[in-house]
């Protein structure tokens, strides 16, 4: 389980979403890498619904936004996932 | 050549419009105001640049054709709460290069629930691809979200907060053209739901139809206004960062020093406000608290109306009229500065602040224009 999250072959700078060019190098070459887990900096909740928005912090450093369970908290690592059905994790969305 | 300010109009903004009051009858009510406004006729109009998101399929020559102009100048921007200030930006140039003689700008959108869900689900690739299908009902969650950001870095509560909408609540009693005009107290705003924590029903603009137009000419006008300087920096830090600090922070210097004024020198204020966060952010970025204290920004400058922020009541008072939001404080400003409104008697200078386009976090658009009355 994990989220592609994409690497600069040039200077290995972090991304998400894919970019066109990277800020730092100017390089438009991109591998996805697997981003497994990742620590939540911040939650907020809406009344009603039972889960949770989240701005999760992966590995590489790269902040994604994500659905989370409703009991989450800041500072919790949760893992990753672009599959919307997996319960407990970080769900951040992609086409498939 | 120089240029000059010489005409504003505001659409009548609406929570609930009539079936004909369509985007593209906004604009045409917005066009024809200003231009009357500046006392000219259609005929004498050469230059036109239009910012909306739901004026489509029409562009920007459709409407030239709708409104019977025949123009040596077209621009079409879709930068949102950005789009007033860079609108103004190139026409100013064109007016001065001797590329257009009296150019109109007009920015407005007839949005309800549906068509605002619309447009912010598909807002941009990034955004339809990766937000979207979360269903966080627009950008909401991420402005809750910026905001405790925001909260953690300066200390700042719930009660601080509520100054912002509560305070241009107070403004807006002076402006017949605002949506809301009724006082709001701090206890009324701490008491309404909560839309996304800590972000609650009044820090969160409501969504009307409306649109806002301006006139640019080469020679100056009676009572006309014009841009002291202009500087935008758009997408700083390619989302990476908190959100708070961006490209406000980085024009300002050039900003003021253009200008010759400096932040204590402006008698009126606009700041885009589509959340109360954001006209903290901002106001700080730009230098109106020098001292870092931003509790004191919020009680002593803002909440006391000693700093004129937002008269009009803002997007969060007046409503948010999709793309006008762009344009409404500039409108707001140049009526200020020509003695067309309440609230700030004598205001001979301006500060305007765009923001906007949520790449995926948060806004990466950044501009900003002091302005003068001319007399």
């Amino acid at each position: 389980m994990s989220v592609h999250v994409w690497e600069c072959t040039a200077c290995r700078r972090a991304a998400f979403p894919r970019p066109l060019c990277c800020p730092v190098c100017g390089g438009s070459e991109f591998i996805a890498t697997a981003a497994e887990s990742g620590v939540v900096e911040q939650v907020t909740r809406a009344p009603g619904r039972p889960d949770a928005a989240a701005t999760v912090r992966c590995d590489g450093g790269v902040r994604l936004l994500a659905r989370v369970p409703a009991d989450t908290g800041p500072g919790d690592r949760l893992l990753l996932t672009h599959n919307a059905d997996v319960l407990g994790a970080a769900w951040v969305p992609a086409p498939s | 050549m120089t240029h000059a300010i010489v005409g504003a109009y505001e659409a009548t903004y609406e929570r609930h419009p009539p079936p004909g009051r369509t985007t593209a009858e906004l604009l045409r009510e917005a066009v024809v105001g200003a231009v009357a406004d500046a006392g000219l006729t259609m005929g004498q109009i050469d230059g036109l640049g239009v910012s909306s998101f739901t004026l489509g399929p029409d562009h920007v020559i459709d409407l030239a054709w709708r409104l019977g102009l025949s123009p040596r100048w077209l621009m079409q921007d879709p930068l949102g709460g950005a789009s007033g200030i860079n609108l103004l930006q190139h026409a100013v140039r064109a007016v001065e290069a001797g590329d257009a003689s009296a150019i109109v700008l007009v920015a407005g959108d007839r949005f309800d629930r549906a068509s605002f869900a619309a447009v912010s689900d598909d807002y941009n690739v990034a955004t339809r691809d990766h937000v979207a299908p979360l269903r966080f009902g627009g950008p909401n969650a991420a402005f809750a979200m910026l905001t405790q950001r925001h909260s953690a870095l300066t200390g700042l509560d719930e009660r601080d907060y509520a100054q912002i909408p509560v305070t241009q609540r107070a403004w807006a009693a002076d402006n017949p053209r605002a949506v809301y005009r009724t006082p709001l107290t701090v206890e009324e705003y701490l008491a309404a739901p909560v839309v996304w924590d800590p972000l609650r029903r009044y820090d969160c603009v409501p969504i009307v139809a409306g649109a806002d137009a301006l006139v640019i000419t080469a020679a100056p006008g009676t009572r006309s206004v014009r841009v002291r300087a202009l500087e935008a920096l758009h997408n700083v830090d390619n989302q990476d960062g908190a959100g708070i600090s961006g490209g406000h922070s980085r024009l300002a210097p050039t900003l003021w020093e253009r200008a010759g004024l400096g932040p204590s020198d402006v008698d009126v204020i606009g700041v885009y406000d589509d959340y109360p966060v954001m006209v903290l952010a901002q106001l700080v970025e730009l230098g109106f608290a020098p001292d870092g204290d931003v509790a004191r920004l919020v009680h002593n400058g803002i909440a006391s109306r000693r700093l004129a922020v937002n008269t009009s009541g803002g997007q969060l008072s007046a409503g948010q009229a999709g793309a006008a939001g762009g344009m409404h404080f500039l409108v707001e400003a140049v009526d200020q500065l020509r003695g067309r409104r309440h609230g700030v008697p004598g205001a001979r200078t301006a500060l305007v602040s765009g923001y906007g386009m949520v790449l995926y976090r948060y806004g990466a658009c950044a501009n900003a224009v002091v302005l003068e009355a001319v007399p």
